[in-house]
This record gives C-alpha cells, structure tokens and sequence, in this order.
C-alpha cells in the first residue's frame, strides 16, 4: 500500500522540490527523475500485488460525515497506474528537450509533477471523494498547462485569424485554457452532485462498498437520474460530443502536454472511471438507458470526430480529432458491455476488459503521434498541414516511428492499435445485432473506412508529399528516443495481446483495409486531392459543423446579456437604485417635510402640542 | 445633603450681588466645588461628574451674572440626582426642576439677541407647560386616580421634548446661547428625567394601558427625531434632533416596563429586575446626553448655535461618535441595555419588532452625526478645545470603558 502512496505522490514531491531552484535544467531533471521513480514503483505494484475487485485499502478516514476517506482500489488500477506512470515518464524525458530554452519552465514543471500525481490519484482511488480530488487536480494542471504560453503567440494558436459568422475562429492558449476547464467544471458539477446522491442513497461512496452485499438493495433503487449526472464527469472529461470542442483547442499547449495530458492519460480519466463503475452501475434499476445513453454519445463523438479529423489542416488538430474519436470508441465499448452483460457479472467484466484494452492500445500509439508531430513542429516551425512536405528525407527516424504508431493508431493488424480497436468496437457490433438496431453497425463501418484515410493523409501530407523546406534536421535524441520507443512498443504490444488475449479477425478488417487502400491511393500516392463538388461537405467538417459558433458566440452572448440583465435590473436598477436612489430619496422628503413643521411660530408648535394630546388621549381610549 | 444643599441656595442667593463686582464666574466655580465636596462626602458619583462639568464650563468662559444662573442649575441637577438615589421626598425634586428651568431660560437669553431671547422663551414656556402637567399629574395621582399618571406622562413629554411636543428643542438649541444650551443639555434634561425615575418610583409605575401609550409615543419619536435630523443644516439643529431622539430612547426604557411590567432579568449574568435596567438606561441616556452636548455647545464661542462652528474641535468628536452609540463610548451602552431590556421579555415578535426598530433608528442616525463630526473636525482652524471638550470627551470615554465594572459594581 506505501509502493502504491509513494508511486501517487513521487511526481509532486518532485515538482514541488522543483520549485527550490531557478534553474531549468534541475526543474526538468528533478521532475523527470520523480516520474521515472513513479513508474518503476507502478511497475512493481502491477507485478506483485493480486488485483482484488471487491475490496479497497483504507489509509486514512478524511471526512466522514460525507463518507470521504482516503482509500486505494486494486483492480482496474494495476495496469492502468503503469501505464500511465510509464507515459508520463517517457513524456517527461522528451520534455526536458522539447521545453529547453522557454519561458515559464518552473510553471510547467511544476504542473507537470502536479498532473501526474493527480491522475495517478484518479487511477488508484477506491473512493469517490478521493477520486474528485485528482479529478479536480487534472483539470486544474489541465488548465494550467494549455494556457502555458500566456503571451499567445501566433504560433501557438490554434486557427488562423478570421471570422465565421461574426465569431472568432482562432483559439489562444489563454482562451482555450479557459474553455478547457469551464467544460469540464460544467461536468464536474453533475458530478459531483451525483457522488453527492450516492453517499445519501446509499451511505457510501467507496467502490468496494458500493459493490458490497450490505448497500446492494439501496443501489438498485438509486434510480438512473444520478447515473446520467455521474456520466457527465466522464463526458466532459473525455470530451465526448457535444463536449469534444475544448480538446481540440487544446491542442494550444506544449506537444507534451497535448500527448500526455489530451491524449494519453487525463482524457482517458473519464472513460476509465465509466469502466470501473459499469459493474457497480449494472445493478442499478434502469441502467440499461444508462449504458445505451453512454454507448450511443460514443459512437455519436467517434464519428463524428473522425470527419473533423479528416478535414483539420492542423498536425495537431488531426490528432485531436482522432484522440476524440477514439475516446468515443471505448465508451462506446463500455456501453455496449454494459448493454450486453447487464445480467451476468463475468460476461461484462470481459467486454469490459476489451474497452479498457483500447485504452491501452490508443495510448501508446497516440502519445507516440503526437510527440512525433511535436518534433515536427519544433523542428519546421509550423504547425499547419500541407506548409511543409517531403519530410522523411530529413526526420528519417520520425518518419518511420510515425508511420508505424499511425498504423497502429488507424488499426492495421497486427499493430496493437488493430487488436485493441477491434475487440472495443465487437462489443458495440454485438450490442447493435442484439438491439436490433442495424444501423449501428453500418455506422462503425464507416468509420472504420474513414480513419485510415485521416492517418494517410497526415502521414502522406507531411512525410511524403509537399513543399521541402530547406534547414530541418532530425529532432534530438532525447525526443525521438521516447516516441520510437513507444512507436516499436505498438509492435511488441501487438505481439503480445495477439498471443495472450485474441487476434481477431472479423469484418471489420475489411473496412478497415478499404479504408487503407482509399487513403494510399490519395495520399500516398498521390499528393491528395481537392474536389469542388465536395468542398461544401468538407467547408462544413473543416469549420468542425460551426459548433465553435455556439460555444464561442452563441453561448458566451448569452451569458454576457444575462449577466448584463442581472447587473442593470437587479444590481444597479434595484440595488443599487434603491440603496443610492430611492431610500435616501424617501428619507430626504421625509426629513424635509418633518423639518419644516418646525416652521418657528410658537403657536403653531401649541397646535403641535394640542394636536399630540389629542392624538394621546385617543390612543388611551383605543388601547 | 438636602439641607447643605439648602444652605447653598441660600448662599447663593445671598452672594448674587457681588456679580457686580466680579464675574459670575468665580460664583459658579466655588459652587461647584462645593457641590463636588458634597457629592464625593455623599458619594454621589454623578454629582462629581455634574459638578466638574460645571466647573469646567465656569472656567471656559466669562458668564457676566448669568454665573449665579449657572449654579443654580448645577444645584438643582445635583439635587435631583440626591433625590432619587437617597430616596428623598420628590417635592425636592419638583423644586430642583423648577429652579434648574428658570436657571436655564435666563443662560438661553444670555447674549441678550432677539434669536436667544425667542429661544428661551419657547423652551420657558413649553417647560412650564410640562411642569405644571407633572405637579398637577403628580397631585392627582398621588390622590389616586389613575388620570393623574396619564398628566404625569403627559408633562414629561413636554418637558423632554418628545414628539409632537419637540417644536420647543429645535429652536432653544439652535437659537439659544451656546453656553445656556450646555447647561440646558447639562443640567437641565438631567434633572428632568431623574424627576422622572423619582416620582415614578415613588408611585410604583403606571397602568398599563398608559405605558403602551407612552411607548407608541416613544417610538415615533424616535423614528421622527432621526429622519428630521438627516437634512438638518447646522450644528444646534442636528444636536437639538439627537436630543430628542435620545430622550425617546429613555422614554422607550421605561415605557416598556409601565406596559409590560416589572420581571427579573440578569445582566451580565447578575439577577436584576427589568425596572432597574430601565434606569440605568434612562441614567446613562442622560449622562450621555448631557456630557456629550455640553462638551459639543460649550466649546462654541457664537451667540447661535444656529451656525457652522466657526472653529474646529478635535476632542468633541468624541463626544459626538459617544452620541452615535459607537462602543466602548458611553452613548453605546444604553443603547445596548435597551435592547437587553426588549430581549428580557418573552414575547418574541414584540422583542424582534423592537430590536429591529432601534438598531433601524440608530443607523439612521448615523449620517447626522457623521455631518456632525465633519462640521466639528473640519472647521476652520486653529483647534478651539477647551477644558469643557477635553473633560466631556475624557468623560465620554472613561465612562465608556468603565462601564462593565460599574454595572457590576451597582449589581
């Protein structure tokens, strides 16, 4: 249980040591040294401690009137705490090259540590006010980080400068840090109120307490309206539709951070708590709406978010795009499995095991990606699709490394990308023949056609085809070694889950290679294509269905009137006005009038007198 | 005391002529002295703080023959205060009103102007007015009927200046001299309520049905003297307003217990009855009052107080922030064993309702006094404190500060 504190805690403790000296190099090294030291200490804790699902380990009682303790799971946990222990540590070590050299450095490595330390909070936590906690904490890092380059430079935007519709179409870091956390604090309010219902209705919030026999019956009774609150968390977190839009503005912060934080580990926080509370949720009365409502917004942001993808001119927003829809592609599983192992408790611990799978499999291969494109980037000095081409005459290790997670990621056997993907999106194929709803499955066809073409068309726009810049070399060593590692893992992992879990072969394949060959044909071969019959289509995606009109217009409008209503009626008008204006209005009349009764003629102050004696002797009458 | 107190008088009266020949002023002082000597041999701790305060006055300024009206009244508040703690017959209380009245009128007409003339003539006649209401009222209950307590009130109201009887207050204090105003605060609104706490001790309170009465009076008062004193322009006319309202404040005290009556209470955790928090209230009102006004009137060196001070006062601010209610000053505290009064009956509403009314009245205050303090503190210079500003504010304060251990003392 102290390996398992120690492996939470390392990376704070590290950051805050950071914090000791002014010098980058020590901030990086003490930092990454820390997140080294958290994964081995994962690692050890994944190989020695037996999972054990229904029970959690105490450590301390917080706040118990709420049923807050501090307590740890053993499940789910193991594996998911090495891997993201791991990620963050390779992530760490490419970092300490990537930040060299800019502005803020104790900033982000102090949230860095910060970050770590919270997921790993969210991973390990067998409670679900401890589970808020690290919650909290990757949001905070979350916002801290997009928002690292707080001048806003061109370069870190995301969008070009214009207009559509009259609203901004361009995102600085400071802007999409802020869009990044009120999305996920609207979540996190349902959130927390359903944590909050949960300890009311069943006295509990531990999750091996809620799975215990003694709160079995006052779980069932919680009703789906709490379900449905909780999913929001998780929504928001995983940026599912139609919350998706702060993680592709993400993509303002450091590659780093885009490929720990909103690739590989805090957006997956939420899909990984909707996996660790589906067997608990099963036996909830009416939660069958619950997992279909979850499936559905899945398949819904997996397509989706593949369009966007397919059409962003951003390295990183293509990324996005895809890291989205895969977000979508394991709730969705996660629903699914749900759906379908409602009844029977081993049934859905194994679909279950598939979603959680496909965590692993994007993980590795889109942290890969997107620490690659940041070489790229930091390497060209662009960060748009199509301004630079030909690359993999001069970043031949990225190139290759590239190719290789992108294979994986658009799930090209035996990669693990292709074992991972199809495993998660069998539960949903299953789910929809089970339903009756056929249109499921034509949907997950078509999704698996298009994302091979996104990959290609990255890959093929930037490494093979384009306009060859003059001076770019290869990225250094301490960056390219962590993504080729990971991007060689995808083989290895592939390898492994073929050999010790299933290589599957079903239908899917058959999309997924018509998909493969449509985009080497148009990418690869050649140069992409533009079609003018299509562009309103492609207009319609690349302005991502100008959702950004109503985030970014319509709903801040809104908001602006209503606070302008409240502050004119209420705070000024009623307030302000009755405070400022009327009472001191009333109160003067009044004074004046009482004022001049004291006119200076003393017989009318004796009609005053008469008049009070009269007005007393009433009273005595009346009284 | 009360025959010392006789032969002073006669003294007095006797010593009048020489203002012929020296001020006035050497009289009132070796008055007060004497009537210092007299209050600490009796121990009459408010007769020492009456006496210093006259002695103070006599040494700010040239009183001319007005110097044997300032005795007189200083006896008279003296006398008074003698009456009801020593439990003395009230024919010497009725007397010490009287004398200190006719004291007052002539220190209101002082610099002879046809405004303090007017000013003095209004508050004789209006006092008179009320004295004769509380002799007849006083007869008559005495008698025992009932309509005699209602006279009594009656006259008081007069004689305190509670509304609508407070056209008088006004006009005495903003037209009358400064000096006379100072004894008239001092002497003359102290004497008239411990008179009040006298003779109604002496008849065992009132019926109930005309403390009801009295305290609906009380209240409007309160409300009325407050918001008139917000768009009051000078000094004379805003303190002429805290007059009235702290007199309606001392005048709810007492009316509360005539309609609700006597029950045990505590204060500070010490048994009491609610009849001797309504003195105290009552006793403090009147210290506070009187201290602070005749600290505020007697650095004034105008023939009106109908004016902007024409000099500053750094130490009257003070007395004006001990006028407001601010704590620890000694104007806080009635206010404050007022509302423990209130609380001390059961009945909630009532209690809630005037609680309420008396924070609402005192915060309406709040902005006179503040004007006032600006008038005070951003007079023209040079500062103009005199001993009568450095005793009342040393007063204002001390006693402020003091009050926890006197209450407990006198518990």
């Amino acid at each position: 249980m102290e390996v398992i504190l120690f492996a939470i805690f390392t990376p704070l403790i590290a950051s805050l040591v950071s914090l000791f000296s002014p010098s980058e190099k020590f901030k990086a090294w003490a930092v990454t040294v820390g997140t080294f030291i958290s994964a081995l200490l994962a690692t050890y804790t994944y190989l020695t401690v037996k999972p054990d699902p229904s029970s959690s380990v105490k450590v301390y009682d917080w706040i118990n009137a709420i049923g807050a303790k501090i307590e740890l799971q053993i499940n789910w946990s193991l594996p998911m705490g090495a891997l993201v222990a791991w990620l963050v540590a390779a992530i760490s070590l490419y970092s300490v090259k990537y930040m060299e050299g800019d502005y803020r450095p104790g900033w982000y490595w102090f949230f860095f540590g910060f970050f770590a330390t919270s997921m790993l909070i969210v991973v390990y936590a067998g409670n679900l006010w401890f589970l808020l906690v690290g919650w909290e904490g990757v949001g905070l890092a979350s916002w801290a980080l997009i928002g690292h380059w707080y001048r806003d430079e061109y370069d870190k935007w995301v969008g070009k400068e214009e207009k559509v519709a009259g609203v901004p179409y361009w995102w600085t870091p400071s802007k999409a840090g802020l869009r990044a956390i009120l999305t996920v604090r609207f979540g996190d309010a349902f959130f927390l109120v359903a944590i909050a219902l949960f300890y009311v209705l069943t006295g509990t919030v531990s999750l091996s307490g809620l799975k215990s026999s003694s709160d079995l019956d006052a779980l069932k009774q919680l009703g789906v309206v709490p379900l449905l609150f909780f999913a929001l968390g998780p929504f928001t977190k995983s940026a599912q539709f139609p919350f998706h839009e702060w993680l592709l503005t993400a993509m303002t912060g450091p590659t780093s951070v885009s490929a720990l934080i909103h690739a590989a580990t805090m957006v997956k926080a939420g899909v990984y708590v909707l996996i660790v509370t589906a067997p608990i949720f099963a036996v909830v009365k009416g939660s069958e709406l619950y997992f279909m409502v979850v499936m559905w917004v899945g398949v819904t942001t997996a397509l989706l978010a593949t369009i966007i993808a397919l059409t962003s001119m951003e390295f990183k927003l293509v990324l996005a795009g895809s890291t989205a829809a895969n977000l979508g592609i394991i709730a969705a599983a996660t629903g699914a499995a749900g759906v379908l192992g409602l009844h029977e408790t081993q049934l859905l611990n194994a679909l279950l095991f598939f979603a959680f799978l496909h965590i692993v499999g994007h993980a590795v291969s889109k942290a890969s990606l997107f620490m690659g494109f940041g070489a790229v980037i930091h390497e060209t000095g662009t960060r748009f699709l199509g301004e630079v081409g030909k690359l993999w005459r001069h970043m031949r290790i990225t190139a290759v490394a590239m190719v290789l997670s992108m294979l994986s990621l658009v799930g090209i056997p035996p990669f693990v990308g292709y074992i991972t993907k199809d495993l998660a999106l069998e539960n949903v194929f299953e789910a929809g023949h089970v339903l009756g709803v056929e249109a499921l499955a034509a949907l997950l066809y078509i999704l698996l056609f298009l994302t091979p073409i996104y990959g290609l068309r990255l890959i093929g726009l930037t490494f093979f085809h384009g306009k060859e810049p003059e001076e770019v070399h290869e990225a250094p060593v301490l960056m390219w070694l962590p993504y080729t590692a990971l991007a060689f893992a995808t083989i290895v992992l592939g390898a492994y889950f073929a050999v010790s879990i299933k290589f599957p072969l079903t239908e899917a394949l058959v999309a997924v290679l018509l998909g493969f060959l449509t985009g080497f044909v148009l990418y690869i071969a050649l140069p992409g294509f533009r079609s003018e019959t299509l562009r309103p289509l492609w207009e319609f995606a690349y302005r991502r269905f100008y959702l950004p009109i109503l985030y970014d217009g319509v709903f801040p409008w809104l908001y602006t009137w209503f606070a302008k209503f409240i502050f004119v009626v209420f705070d000024k008008g009623l307030f302000d006005g009755l405070y400022h204006n009327v009472l001191p209005g009333l109160f003067g009349i009044a004074s004046n009038w009482l004022r001049r009764l004291v006119a200076g003629a003393l017989n009318i102050y004796l009609l005053y007198a008469i008049v009070g004696i009269l007005i007393t002797l009433l009273l005595l009458v009346v009284l | 005391m009360i025959v010392e107190i006789l032969y002073l008088v006669i003294a007095l009266s006797l010593t009048a002529p020489l203002v012929w020949r020296l001020d006035g002023r050497y009289i009132s002082l070796a008055t007060s002295i004497v009537l210092m000597a007299l209050s600490v041999y009796y121990k009459l701790p408010v007769g020492v703080l009456l006496s210093v305060l006259a002695l103070s006055l006599s040494l700010d300024w040239r009183w001319g023959p007005f110097g044997v009206a300032l005795s007189f009244s200083a006896v008279a508040a003296v006398l008074a205060t003698y009456v009801y703690y020593a439990g003395q017959s009230i024919v010497y209380s009725l007397l010490a009103l009287a004398l200190v009245t006719a004291a007052v009128y002539g220190l209101l007409a002082m610099d002879r102007r046809r405004e303090n003339v007017e000013g003095a003539v209004k508050y004789l006649v209006f006092s008179g007015i009320g004295k004769v209401l509380i002799v007849a009222g006083y007869v008559i209950a005495v008698s025992g009927w009932w309509q005699g307590a209602y006279l009594l009130v009656l006259g008081f109201l007069f004689e305190l200046g509670i509304v609508p009887f407070h056209a008088w207050v006004v006009d005495a204090y903003a037209l009358g001299t400064p000096r006379g105003v100072a004894a008239l605060t001092a002497f003359s609104k102290l004497t008239a309520l411990y008179v009040l706490l006298a003779v109604f001790r002496q008849l065992g309170g009132v019926p109930s049905h005309i403390g009801a009465v009295a305290l609906i009076v009380a209240l409007a008062s309160m409300l009325v003297a407050n918001v008139a004193g917000l768009t009051a322009k000078t000094l004379g006319r805003v303190m002429a307003y805290s007059s009235v309202a702290h007199m309606s404040y001392a005048l709810t005290a007492v009316a509360l217990v005539w309609w609700l009556g006597d029950r045990p209470t505590s204060l500070f955790g010490v048994p009491v009855r609610a009849s001797d928090v309504a003195a105290l209230t009552v006793v403090l009102e009147a210290l506070t009052s009187s201290i602070a006004k005749s600290g505020v009137f007697g650095y004034l060196p105008t023939s009106l107080s109908d004016v902007l001070p024409p000099r500053r006062s750094v130490l009257n601010v003070a007395n004006v922030f001990s006028l407001l209610g601010l704590p620890p000053l000694l104007g806080f505290w009635p206010k404050l064993f007022l509302v423990l009064l209130v609380l001390s009956y059961p009945a909630t509403w009532l209690s809630v309702f005037l609680v309420s009314w008396i924070v609402l009245n005192s915060a309406t205050a709040t902005p006179y006094y503040l004007r006032a303090i600006r008038m005070v503190a951003e007079a023209p210079s040079p500062v103009a404190d005199n001993v009568t500003s450095a005793y009342t504010a040393l007063a204002s304060v001390a006693v402020g500060l003091l009050m926890p251990l006197i209450v407990y003392i006198l518990a």
